[in-house]
């Protein structure tokens, strides 16, 4: 009868070194490319407990095949069900996560086939090499392509799934592979699919040593492996044992290995910047080249842009070398001048000839040829692969082509934070556009005039504020942007007139000041990207979409001594979910910024609100101090499933349903929604057919441009395919859906993803500011939906070019005031909770205008500021967009340690000696104090707005300590013994079984194994252990054991 | 034992390292064509890993120095050779990883190749045992060559151009198996083997086997009890010793032994019988080619299995018939002549007419 060992390392073998590195890099990878860390944790420690429950070695040290391998077989069938089972689910999980709609729609045939790929991966266990990984990938990909063509009514590559797929089967075929024993698969899995993992994740991170890292894992796993394999060269070696006293163990010393680690390293390097030099292909295209390669080309530019690395260390030393080999070859030159010099002149020719010669050692770019700081004087640096000049020089080529690809979940994406190099830049490269000598490629100055051309002549429609004022200047883009989401408080407002459908203005979604903080009380379900409504607009004009305040709706409520009112209108979701503290400064607009669905609110420095709640829109009296309110029951990210229905009267959806045009106009409209939507799909269908249809037609583009027409401005933007913002695709999106007999409206407000993970806040900045829709379902839910296809990199960059920040001063005040506020308003200073209920008293009349909100608010600071005329002007400058100072873009960062920061400093000076707030001693003592302790946090934030960081550092710390855990672990069981102890152990082993055996089956007058007995006596203790003795009689203890009693 | 500097160094590119460099030379294209910085890394690492691993192979291998010794000065064909393989590496840093050496006999084509599971660090020498085997008998000597590895990872295998030799061995033809009694005209009986009736007549003492010791005798034959009570040193005889002991003669002519292969194979199988005669102390000596070798001892067998050793046949008439020892040895039972036998096996004859016939045809 086969006995199970309980032992724990009979069950569990160790994982080798090779997996190790290969999982984690893997696991590194895969969570880049997915942004989150709990899956690929979760998937990478099952696949390792499979690992080691299965893949035990089934050979011991010397190569022989162990006699107790077969004792398990039972339980090695279940635990090969059971990986099945793991990969089953783990894809099923995975695939059914790209499948926006019911599985069950389609006769459950989405469902099917989803099982049929899972089935497929999970049942294909014991294939041979990476074939099994590619057969995932390719029935994924037809999986993918089937889920377009039914829902999305698209026909192209569906890439960014299918990168995130690629990543994920690399993963699992990383994580359960059984590769990593005694296997000679010659493809090397784990290689292949390590750096396409690698390849996949680095278009989400610009740092050349993570990609070093994430590259160079891989390879590290595949020579250990192979290392480890290599111990026995061929089938035709014999082992040659050692003669004299094993060797003294080696002491460990670096410079017997360092070369084994120095010198591929060195010749990588060497390497890798003689590939710099290489120049692109793409520079290299003739005047007019075929279609295809034009298209191949661009493509390529898109793609290089997304993937580049921060190789400015790498450029910096590549130059450095090449200027010395450049000095060498001169100095060569010179010596050979002098060696064959006939008369003195000639030196002094060749010297200064030299420098312009010399043949470069390196290939260069013909950007860089006339680049040589030391010898030239030129003052412009050298610039490499990446440097803004071939950004500026692409972009403009690059926005038409720009249809395929979806940058959204792509695997090309790349976060705004990463470029914050681009950003802080002292010089703005606008101004070197024009003058310097090294762009001196037509291109580059031809794009920089042009796009000075757009912003001095706007077209005709446009805002007085965007006309008036210079057009860089960020503070008054801002307000125009923030007038257009304004607009539920003014009336005759509509969203052509302000902005965003004729023309728009770049520096408003790039100014980066923050707005407000949103901070949950319980993180779990923290959503990637969280949506703020603040105005829903719902009336279409022939001028554009806005929103008349149903005044008849309004319901005033009492938010006074911090009293949580409740508000079941505005709850949308049946889930109960968590507390959120939202703390925004209402300077701009008075609406608060709130998620879809909550059950309560609790204002702190407020004492009521007017709630609209059709539309589920929260006024709050206008005023200069953030304000900081608790939502109870909010629920960030409401799922159809979860979702209440709406009860809206007829009249409301008959009003959403309005599409007041032209006939024409109208005509147009309904054709193309017709055509592309289908004239009977579902409207979750209607709405991801047109979203696709945006995103290959229309390029998102901070620059955008309609040509005039007679028709409405809508339209000409379908027609012309011209890009847009966000406000463009929600607005014709919400024509497009009436047309077809879909109620939908527009939603102003911000969608942010940039959580600090650590601190669970949500910052929100001017950036941020977005538009998007909802739309009334079969079911009489209002979806949300983002029409808005995302953004590229390059155009990103491009646009980024062209603003800087502002003061992040303001998310400190924005945080101080939270904390304040949160901190107890009892002691918050009679003098502001009165003051604010006089501003609140005194606007309420008035509806909360944001024209008039800075201008009551403004007796009630000197009140309370100890220096009242320094902060105050500046404040005001920057509040009302008429007086909207012109501030350069350039001197933007220069402004920020002088008066806005100071201002704000010194206005929660005067609460700080209040004794009883306990919180308040500790951030901010004094007022000196404050003054220099404010900034330093504010210097911080753009360092943690990387979302990366926590994950990362989590994921360098499992990476390190687990191995580390392992090793240890494996040094305790694992010590090396000489062979023939071994021998001697195995013979004492085997003795004390014979002689346990031998008294169960009572053996004990049986001759046979008694001599046995003595045999083993003596290969234990005897003189020389004889292996094929001791197997032998292994087998027959072996066989002994089984026997029945 | 010899010294040998390595001069020349030959690399090959393994398996692995072919997929390496297949994926260097397709990252560094991808690079080139789409302008993907990551893959830029990649082929940079795994192109200068390559390049790296060829340079470090061919180091380590630069100043390798070793030599092969075997203990023992005999061996039989086919018999593993206790062999002393030390290895020295004289780099100042580079390791030997792994190596693996390739021992043959000289001269000959079939190679044993050894691997030291094991790594010798710079500035240290290790001597480990390899048991290669021998091809052909005779005066031969092992030669040690072509000391490789493939460090560092195993991405390719550098072979260092260099051999050394041993001292000389001799050795022994292989011993064939051979069922010694179907090859006796006359079987022989073994000593003691007694049967049927002749059992009841041995039983009994036999007084003619007591008799004064002479001697020579001996020593543990002497009965120490009979010994006191005749008062004479009395030694009892084995009761029927095998008293006649065989006499084995050999001609090399080519005549008789026609093809090398057929030789060589008497050889093996002569010296199973030799040992397996002298095992059962039935031999007096063998004559070959009328030179007569005694193989009472066993430094005699060992003289006789070194002759042997080198046997060569030659190309005349078999001298048989007109041997003086023929002639004088014809009428005797116990003179056995080793004569071919079909399928290259041998057979004993003693009867005159049987020779004439074999070595007519």
């Amino acid at each position: 009868m086969p006995t199970y060992s309980l032992r724990f390392s009979d069950w569990f073998h160790k994982p080798a070194l090779s997996y190790w590195l290969a999982l984690i890099s893997a696991m590194v990878s895969f969570a880049i490319v997915l942004d989150s860390l709990l899956f690929p944790a979760v998937t990478g420690l099952l696949g390792l407990i499979f690992h080691m429950l299965s893949n035990g070695d089934t050979t011991d040290e010397s190569g022989q095949e162990s006699f107790l391998s077969n004792e398990n077989s039972r339980s090695r069938l279940v635990i090969n069900v059971a990986r099945s089972l793991f990969v089953f689910t783990s894809y099923f999980f995975v695939l059914q996560s790209f499948w926006s709609d019911s599985l069950l729609s389609f006769y459950g045939v989405p469902l099917l086939l989803i099982i049929a790929v899972s089935l497929l991966a999970a049942a294909n266990q014991s294939s041979y090499g990476g074939s099994r990984g590619f057969t995932s990938i390719a029935a994924i990909a037809f999986l993918l392509f089937a889920r377009n063509a039914l829902t999305m009514y698209e026909f192209e590559a569906p890439f960014a799934d299918l990168a995130k797929a690629a990543a994920f089967v690399a993963f699992i075929e990383i994580a359960v592979s059984d590769r990593f024993r005694n296997s000679q698969d010659k493809p090397h899995p784990e290689l292949l699919f390590g750096l396409l993992l690698a390849v996949l994740a680095s278009f989400t991170f610009t740092s050349l040593a993570l990609a070093f890292a994430l590259s160079s894992l891989p390879i590290a796993s595949f020579l250990v492996s192979n290392h480890r394999l290599a111990r026995y060269s061929n089938e035709h070696t014999e082992p040659a044992f050692i003669r004299q006293l094993p060797l003294p163990e080696q002491k460990y010393r670096f410079s017997q290995y360092a070369l084994l680690i120095l010198g591929p390293l060195f010749i990588s390097l060497v390497l890798y910047l003689s590939f710099l030099r290489v120049p692109s292909w793409t520079q290299f295209l003739p005047e007019d080249p075929p279609h295809l390669a034009e298209t191949v080309a661009e493509r390529v530019k898109l793609v290089s842009n997304a993937s580049s690395l921060d190789e400015s260390p790498a450029r910096e030393l590549s130059d450095s070398i090449s200027r010395k080999a450049r000095e060498l070859s001169t100095e060569a030159n010179q010596a050979v001048a002098a060696w064959t010099r006939k008369d003195p002149e000639a030196i002094d020719e060749s010297q200064s000839e030299a420098p312009s010669s010399t043949p470069d050692p390196l290939p260069r770019r013909n950007s860089e040829v006339s680049s040589n700081p030391y010898r030239e004087q030129t003052p412009q640096p050298t610039r490499g692969r990446s440097s803004t000049k071939p950004k500026i020089t692409v972009s403009k080529e690059t926005i038409p082509f720009d249809n395929g690809l979806d940058y959204e979940t792509s695997p090309f994406q790349r976060t705004t934070t990463s470029n914050s190099d681009t950003i802080t830049d002292p010089d703005p490269p606008r101004a070197t556009l024009g003058n310097g000598p090294t762009l001196s490629g037509g291109q580059a100055g031809l794009d920089a005039f042009e796009f000075n051309e757009t912003q001095d002549s706007p077209p005709p429609n446009q805002s007085l504020g965007q006309a008036s004022g210079p057009v860089d200047t960020p503070e008054s883009a801002t307000l125009e942007f923030d007038r257009f989401l304004e607009s539920f408080d003014n009336p005759g407002k509509a969203i052509a007139e302000t902005l965003n459908l004729e023309g728009s203005d770049v520096s408003a979604l790039l100014n980066e000041q923050p707005f407000a903080t949103v901070t949950l009380e319980s993180g779990s379900n923290a959503p990637k990207r969280l949506y703020l409504r603040r105005q829903v607009m719902d009336t279409v004009s022939s001028l554009g979409i806005s929103s008349f305040p149903e005044r008849d709706q309004k319901i005033e409520i009492d938010t006074s001594e911090n009293r949580v009112v409740e508000t079941t209108a505005f709850q949308r979701s049946q889930e109960n979910g968590t507390s959120v503290i939202i703390t925004a400064s209402l300077r701009k607009s008075p609406s608060l910024p709130l998620p879809s669905s909550f059950s309560g609110i609790q204002a702190f420095n407020t004492n009521s609100l007017s709630t609209y709640p059709l539309k589920r829109v929260i006024i709050a009296p206008a005023r200069e101090e953030p304000v900081t309110y608790r939502l109870l029951g909010a629920d960030l990210e409401v799922s159809s499933r979860n979702q209440i229905e709406s009860t809206d009267s007829d009249a409301y959806l008959r009003k959403m349903l309005e599409v007041p045009l032209s006939n024409a106009d109208r005509r147009y409209l309904k054709s193309l929604a017709q055509r592309v939507g289908g004239s009977k799909s579902s409207p979750s269908r209607f709405a991801n057919r047109f979203a696709n249809y945006f995103s290959k037609n229309h390029t998102y583009s901070y620059f955008v441009e309609i040509p005039p027409g007679p028709e409405h401005a809508v339209v000409r933007w379908l027609r012309n395919d011209s890009p847009g913002l966000c406000s463009n695709y929600a607005a014709a999106f919400t024509l497009l859906a009436r047309s077809r007999g879909i109620p939908t409206r527009v939603v102003g407000g911000f969608a942010s993803v940039e959580f600090d993970a650590s601190e669970r806040r949500y910052v929100m900045r001017q950036n941020h500011a977005h538009a998007w829709v909802e739309y009334l379902n079969q079911s009489n839910q209002w979806i949300q939906f983002d029409p808005t296809p995302s953004i590229t990199g390059a155009e990103l960059r491009r646009a980024q070019s062209y603003v800087t920040p502002a003061a992040p001063a303001s998310l400190d005040q924005l945080l101080a005031n939270e904390s304040r506020n949160l901190t107890g308003d009892e002691p918050g200073s009679p003098n502001i909770s009165d003051s604010l209920i006089a501003a609140a008293i005194r606007e309420q009349p008035e509806t909360a205008s944001p024209r008039s909100e800075p201008t009551p608010a403004q007796p009630n600071e000197p009140a309370r500021t100890e220096t009242p005329n320094q902060p105050l002007p500046s404040r005001e400058t920057n509040g009302p967009p008429p007086s909207g100072p012109s501030q350069d873009l350039s001197q933007a960062p220069e402004n920020q340690p002088k008066p806005p920061v100071a201002a704000s400093s010194q206005e929660s000076t005067p609460r700080e000696p209040e004794p009883e707030a306990i919180d308040k001693k500790e951030s901010v003592p004094t007022g000196t104090a404050s003054r220099l302790e404010i900034p330093t946090p504010s210097r911080e934030v753009p360092a943690t707005k990387d979302q990366n960081t926590p994950w990362l550092l989590t994921l360098a710390v499992l990476a390190l300590a687990t191995p580390l855990f392992f090793f240890l672990m494996n040094k305790k069981t694992d010590t090396p013994r000489p062979p023939e102890i071994r021998l001697r152990h195995q013979a004492g082993q085997l003795l004390a079984k014979l002689e346990t055996l031998i008294q169960e089956h009572k053996l004990e007058s049986d001759a046979v194994w008694t001599e046995i007995k003595d045999l083993l006596h003596a290969q234990r203790y005897g003189r020389e252990p004889n292996a094929v003795l001791i197997k032998d009689i292994s087998v027959k203890v072996a066989l002994l054991e089984k026997k029945k009693n | 034992m010899q010294h040998q500097q390595t001069t020349k160094i030959t690399t090959v590119t393994q398996d692995s390292g072919k997929a390496l460099l297949t994926i260097g030379v397709a990252t560094l294209a991808g690079y080139l064509f789409l302008g993907i910085g990551l893959l830029a890394v990649v082929s940079a690492l795994v192109l200068g890993l390559l390049l790296a691993a060829y340079f470090l192979s061919r180091a380590s291998l630069k100043r390798i120095r070793f030599e092969i010794s075997t203990p023992q000065t005999r061996t039989r064909v086919g018999e593993p050779v206790a062999t002393h393989v030390t290895i020295a590496n004289p780099n100042r840093y580079l390791p030997v990883f792994y190596p693996t050496i390739s021992i043959r006999q000289k001269d000959t084509l079939r190679i044993h190749a050894f691997q030291f599971q094991g790594i010798i660090p710079a500035k240290s020498e290790v001597s480990f045992t390899a048991e290669p085997s021998f091809e052909s008998r005779g005066l031969q000597r092992l030669e040690a060559f072509a000391p490789r590895s493939q460090f560092p990872f195993a991405l390719h295998e550098s072979i260092a151009n260099a051999g050394v030799e041993s001292n000389n061995i001799i050795v022994w033809p292989h011993s064939l198996h051979l069922n010694i009694d179907a090859i006796f005209n006359d079987p022989p009986r073994k000593a003691y083997d007694v049967s049927g009736e002749d059992s009841l007549v041995l039983n009994s003492n036999d007084a003619t086997r007591i008799r004064n010791y002479v001697p020579g005798d001996p020593k543990p034959r002497i009965n120490w009890k009979l010994s006191a009570k005749r008062d004479h040193l009395t030694v009892i005889e084995p009761r029927r010793q095998q008293l006649h002991k065989y006499e084995l003669h050999l001609d090399t002519s080519v005549k008789l032994w026609k093809s090398n292969l057929a030789f060589e194979r008497m050889l093996g199988l002569v010296s199973t019988l030799v040992s397996e005669l002298f095992r059962r102390k039935l031999l007096q000596g063998i004559s070959i080619n009328s030179l007569f070798y005694p193989l009472l001892t066993n430094p005699q067998t060992t003289r006789f299995y070194d002759v042997l050793a080198q046997l060569q046949t030659e190309n005349r008439d078999p001298a048989i018939l007109g041997d003086e020892i023929f002639q004088r040895s014809q009428q005797k039972f116990s003179h056995l002549w080793i004569l071919p036998a079909p399928h290259s096996s041998i057979i004993l004859s003693s009867v005159p007419e049987e020779i004439e016939s074999t070595l007519r045809t």
